[in-house]
């Protein structure tokens, strides 16, 4: 555990709003993504399919194509889960930011 | 995860000895600019420029992308073995990568290589999650001028 890194990293997902970056082509919505640290910034798109009524299915990668994680949200049980976190994500306090930051797309009803 | 594909197109340019302007217009927008040892990306509003003489990633990322584009890195020993293959008119080659910080993203890269224009064509990445991203070069002209306004970063 890097306490230095927590402090020192700020670390925001944000997600632009629909009527910014998003488009929506069929049953796939695709969002623009930042991922904002105290020192970087990194760009990337959000792609996301809702395959039943149930669960949502999305992939967060770069713009060459390379994935940096991808989500699957059950609306049943209002839960969240991070599956293929890409190695530079993977730790546990990135994974909480992002849980958490994923989440505000689908605030409870 | 996502069954279906998705397609982006844009254009590069490339310059020796260190030059590089990768770019998405469909249906993004997103501008990858190398020039030296400074790197530009422009991503809809936002932008940023990294000195990569002073950070490693980008330091690795920009030697990469410089030697898939030149072809040395079908013979950089220290990142990668290779397989060189035939497969009709073109070549393909095999590269696995072996340093740490690639291998965890990658399992291979495959370039395919036309040889009577002598140049590649595409270029598949296969990511260690099952994913591949393949880079298709359509109508690649050689020894051409290019302008040094696409390499500009503001």
């Amino acid at each position: 555990m890097n306490i230095r890194l927590i402090k020192s990293s700020l670390f925001a997902v944000c997600l632009l709003a629909i009527s910014l970056g998003a488009s929506a082509q069929s049953d796939t919505l695709r969002l623009s993504v930042q991922l904002t640290f105290r020192k970087a910034v990194v760009t990337g798109l959000c792609l996301m399919v809702t395959s039943d009524k149930h669960e949502t299915v999305g992939s967060v990668i770069n713009e060459f194509g390379l994935k940096a994680f991808d989500f699957v949200y059950n609306k049943q049980r209002n839960k969240l889960k991070l599956e293929n976190v890409t190695p530079a994500l993977d730790k546990w306090y990135i994974r909480r930011v992002l849980r958490h930051d994923m989440r505000t797309l689908y605030p409870s009803s | 995860m996502m069954k279906s594909k998705m397609v982006s197109k844009g254009r590069m340019c490339y310059t020796q000895p260190s030059q590089l302007r990768w770019e998405y217009t469909s249906p993004y927008q997103y501008i990858f600019i190398v020039n030296g040892s400074k790197v530009y990306m422009k991503s809809g509003r936002q932008t940023n420029v990294v000195d990569a003489n002073k950070n490693k990633v980008f330091r690795q990322i920009t030697q990469i992308m410089m030697s898939s584009v030149t072809g040395k890195s079908l013979t950089d020993r220290q990142n990668f073995k290779t397989e060189m293959l035939v497969s009709g008119t073109n070549w393909i080659a095999k590269l696995i990568p072996l340093k740490k910080e690639l291998k965890q993203i990658f399992t291979q890269l495959v370039i395919t290589f036309d040889t009577k224009r002598m140049i590649a064509t595409r270029v598949e990445m296969f990511e260690r999650g099952g994913d591949t991203t393949t880079i298709e070069l359509l109508n690649p002209t050689k020894n051409v001028t290019v302008s040094q306004n696409e390499y500009k970063i503001n």
